[in-house]
């Protein structure tokens, strides 16, 4: 199983679900160019200037890793990185988890991505100046943690270690792709996870997802914000599982 | 006592809980509780009052979320919230509240998340600082760093240019001075001439030495190791100091381990550089004795050997206190040593930055009246390649007799060249481009091969790897020296990819041209005082405008004819592929042209000209290419080769 991080955040944010499935898997986390304790070196303005970049990096550590019908899980704009991967190399892929995918951030027609042209413009110029007190002002919390110990000083400093000038950029490729063309392309077994609350990615776009990508399968979660995987953990593991096993049996 | 019982007093009216819950409410900073979904459940006063709302217009119907703008929220979800959620706390994080008239207020919120009796997160606490006056601060000093960074940069580059630039002028400088010393002049002129060149080659070394450093301080200089026989390379260093010495009567001795490897890989261009610095100091702050140098070598380790170079004199010696000084740049240790004996201040810090890429040192000891040691130890890999023929710095000798290979295009270059090279009676072949160098590389045994890079039909690189890929054996290992006019950042790389041993910059300085083809000369020659320099050379590589072009003139008519012919054929055929390069709007091909022709422009001084080619090179990276702007330029461009080609054929008439 290959866990993909979304758009601001790295591979911590799967550490409450990952320990459900290690017995059971080969469990990859991987942080994107730019983010976690990656190699800021290593990011390429013209590679990653698109989605399909990331989606090489998918399949790249799939082959390193020589790794075989693989799930690849991936949240928020990792779902869409994750259907360029499985459209690309389906024979690589068993299944597709997508948690609070969106295709398409932007309303365009009938379509409801649930932002306008105009809100995305200034939610990129707003991280641009947020991105600086986040990182300047928040970097140095290296305090403890008394609840949960091995969440302390690393992780604190470690999540908001993403390079600000990626970030940027990656924010960008983001929130600008469409990739409502790339679903129906899709071959392999896939389950959407919706939060029934998710200001990113409303419900209606999981519908959406849903009816674009065939045989798909959708659940829907109890759950408020864009992250289930960390706001509603058991659900967000059972409902995997419940995908995992069942296409067992029905094999 | 009467304090308790004032206390007691209050407490039993309850005004001091009461005064608690003021705290709270009436608090400089906001405070508020939330569900984890956001939802408000408790907020003081203060917050309400900042954002003009009611507490009924907040509880249990808002959420914070609600509150951000859209930029914000995506933050809030992507950020804030998921981290909130791994480590129970965040602090410090910015955000903008929308006040309910609509503005928005800049805040700091720190949050804690509270669990419930079963560990789920049960709801969160806020406080909230309002951050106006702090965010126009920040951008008021965000604003100041970008400037002042963008201005360092400027700086940075406009050394560095202005300095690349200055380069070219005073080389003409010098290869003038050099050409009047053959002029039959007067003693008293001779004696001014001196002092001329002596000047000019100061200014040179100044220059130079601000370009390293410049280069340096903008990390766009890289360590390029090769395997290099290490004796070889410090003999010929102090090979090139033997003159010097013996005119001030110093003797110069050397001591090499002989556990001292042979073949090492070492960036044998940086390492000569440092041992030149230290050796010219020596020789330059001592008035009687000698120069020692010593290689020696510590506890070697497998793989890798550290070797200690150490330069050691019997002469004026360093004052402690001013022993940390002399490693920083343009300082000195005394202001007087300016006077007395010139330099730039910048030898030794320029030594220590190139140390510092090998993690080394230099390090200093020193008796004031009695002498100065410098040292520094370099951790070097031991090379297995069997030695190669004798490098760049290689073997001191002569240039008579050196076989050489010329492969450069540019007619007015190898004119330069070839008045050197037959001077210092080489014998070299002259190849127009890189496929012809090949053939004649296979063809011939050079000593060395002298390699432009940009040329047509084939550049030096490809040229380069086609030589080291030919099957004989020999030839394919002949030295190969790239010629080249621009230090860009990334040329080096691909030089030691194509197998180019060193790197002579464009233009030239004769001596240094010299000592390079006579560290490739058959016969090591013992230093002589007095014999040891490179002969004055004919002809300079000296950029000329009309005016100072007639006194050449008057000199040397027949050489000069030469040159002006070969000049005036070169700018007919630039202005031809120019044109045709600006019609066709192919800027690479244009800018080739521009930097084919950049050296006889230089040569004529024909500024106004380069400009309008830079000018036109800019035109044509514009999206979309204006037509007018074009045809502007290209009529600019034919007149004004016209022009000088017309003045040109004017001193070309017989009889003038």
């Amino acid at each position: 199983m290959v866990f993909a991080h979304g758009y601001g955040c790295d591979q911590n944010m799967w550490r409450f679900i990952t320990p459900a499935f290690e017995e059971d898997y080969k469990v990859v986390v991987f942080d994107y160019v730019g983010a976690g304790k990656s190699d800021a070196r290593a990011y390429r303005k013209d590679k990653y200037g698109q989605l399909q970049g990331y989606a090489a990096d998918i399949l790249e550590i799939c082959h390193a890793l020589n790794l075989k019908d693989v799930v690849l899980v991936g949240h928020s704009v990792s779902a869409m990185i994750g259907v360029l991967a499985v459209i690309a190399e389906p024979g690589l892929f068993q299944r597709l988890v997508m948690v609070s995918p969106s295709p398409c951030y932007i309303s365009q027609g009938d379509y409801v991505g649930g932002f306008s042209e105009r809100d995305i413009d200034g939610m990129l110029q707003s991280l641009e100046s947020n991105y600086l007190g986040w990182t300047s002002v928040a970097a140095p919390v290296i305090m403890g943690n008394p609840d949960r110990p091995e969440l302390g000083e690393e992780l604190a400093s470690s999540f908001c270690r993403a390079d600000p000038e990626i970030a940027r950029q990656f924010a960008r490729v983001t929130f600008l792709s469409d990739n409502r063309a790339d679903l129906p392309r899709v071959r392999t077994r896939t389950l959407i996870l919706q939060c029934t609350h998710d200001a990113i990615a409303p419900p209606a776009v999981g519908q959406y997802v849903h009816q674009a990508v065939a045989g798909s399968e959708l659940a829907l979660l109890r759950a408020s914000g864009h992250c289930p995987h960390m706001s509603e953990p058991e659900q967000t593991i059972a409902a995997i599982k419940g995908f995992l096993g069942q296409g067992a049996s029905g094999e | 006592m009467e304090n308790k019982e004032h206390i007691t007093r209050l407490a039993r009216q309850g005004l001091l809980e009461e005064r608690i819950e003021d705290l709270y409410d009436q608090a400089p900073c906001g405070y508020f509780s939330t569900l984890p979904d956001g939802t408000f459940i408790k907020t003081n006063g203060t917050f309400l009052k900042w954002l003009g709302y009611d507490a009924s217009q907040l509880l249990f119907v808002r959420r914070l979320q609600d509150l951000l703008p859209v930029g914000d929220s995506i933050f809030y979800e992507t950020h804030y919230h998921p981290l909130l959620l791994m480590q129970g706390f965040i602090s410090e994080v910015n955000l903008s509240l929308r006040h309910q008239a609509g503005k928005t207020i800049p805040v700091l919120v720190n949050t804690r998340l509270v669990k419930d009796a079963d560990g789920r997160p049960a709801l969160l606490r806020t406080t909230v600082f309002d951050i106006t006056d702090r965010k126009k601060y920040e951008l008021e000093l965000l604003r100041a760093r970008k400037k002042a960074e963008e201005g360092a940069r400027v700086k940075a580059e406009f050394l560095a240019t202005v300095s690349h630039e200055i380069r070219t002028p005073i080389n003409a400088i010098v290869g003038i001075a050099h050409l009047l010393r053959d002029t039959g002049l007067s003693p008293r002129q001779a004696e001014l001439l001196s002092v001329l060149e002596v000047s000019t080659e100061t200014l040179l070394r100044l220059v130079n030495n601000i370009l390293d450093f410049s280069k340096i301080e903008a990390g766009r200089v890289s360590l390029q190791e090769e395997s290099t026989n290490i004796r070889n390379l410090v003999g010929s260093v102090l090979h090139g100091f033997g003159a010097k010495a013996a005119e001030k009567g110093l003797s110069i001795r050397l001591k090499i381990d002989e556990r001292v490897p042979e073949q090492v890989y070492v960036d044998s261009l940086k390492l000569v550089q440092v041992l030149n610095n230290l050796l010219s100091n020596a020789v330059k702050f001592t008035e009687q004795g000698h120069v020692a140098v010593r290689v020696a070598l510590q506890e070697q380790t497998p793989g890798t050997v550290p070797v200690v170079f150490e330069v050691a004199d019997t002469g004026i010696g360093i004052a402690p206190d001013k022993r940390g000084l002399i490693f920083e740049e343009f300082a000195q240790a005394s202001a007087g040593i300016d006077r007395a004996y010139g330099g730039t201040g910048l030898g030794l810090a320029i030594s220590q930055r190139l140390l510092g890429m090998y993690g080394s040192e230099l390090k200093v000891e020193s008796e004031p009246g009695t002498g100065s040691s410098f040292s520094f130890t370099l951790s070097l890999k031991i090379s297995e390649e069997a030695p190669r023929a004798a490098r760049q710095a290689g073997r001191a000798g002569a240039a008579r007799g050196v076989r050489l290979l010329l492969v450069e295009d540019n007619k007015i270059n190898v004119y330069v060249l070839s008045q050197y090279l037959a001077n210092w009676g080489v014998a070299f072949d002259v190849a127009g481009n890189g496929q012809e160098g090949v053939e004649k590389a296979g063809r011939e045994a050079y000593d060395l091969i002298l390699m432009d890079l940009q040329m047509p039909v084939m550049d030096g690189y490809e040229a380069a790897r086609r030589i080291r890929n030919m099957r004989e054996g020999k030839r394919s290992k002949v030295p190969i020296i790239a010629l080249t006019a621009s230090a860009q950042p990334d040329y080096e790389g691909k030089l030691t990819a194509s197998g180019i041993n060193g790197v002579l910059a464009k233009p030239f300085n004769p001596e240094e041209l010299y000592r390079l083809i006579a560290s490739y000369g058959p016969v090591p020659a013992l230093p002589i005082a007095g014999q040891a320099a490179a002969p004055h050379p004919q002809r300079p590589d000296a950029p000329f405008d009309l005016s100072t072009f007639d006194d050449l003139m008057a000199d040397d008519p027949e050489g000069m004819r030469d040159l002006i012919s070969v000049t005036v054929k070169a700018l007919r055929q630039a202005c031809a592929e120019l044109t045709k390069a600006l019609r066709e709007r192919n800027r690479q091909l244009f800018t080739r042209w521009v930097q084919h022709t950049e050296t006889s422009l230089e040569l004529l001084q024909a500024k106004q000209l380069y400009a309008t080619l830079e000018q036109a090179m800019a035109l044509l990276s514009t999206v979309p290419v204006d037509p007018e702007q074009l045809e502007l330029a290209e009529h600019l461009i034919g007149t004004q080769f016209r022009v000088i080609l017309q003045g040109l054929a004017e001193r070309l008439k017989p009889g003038e």
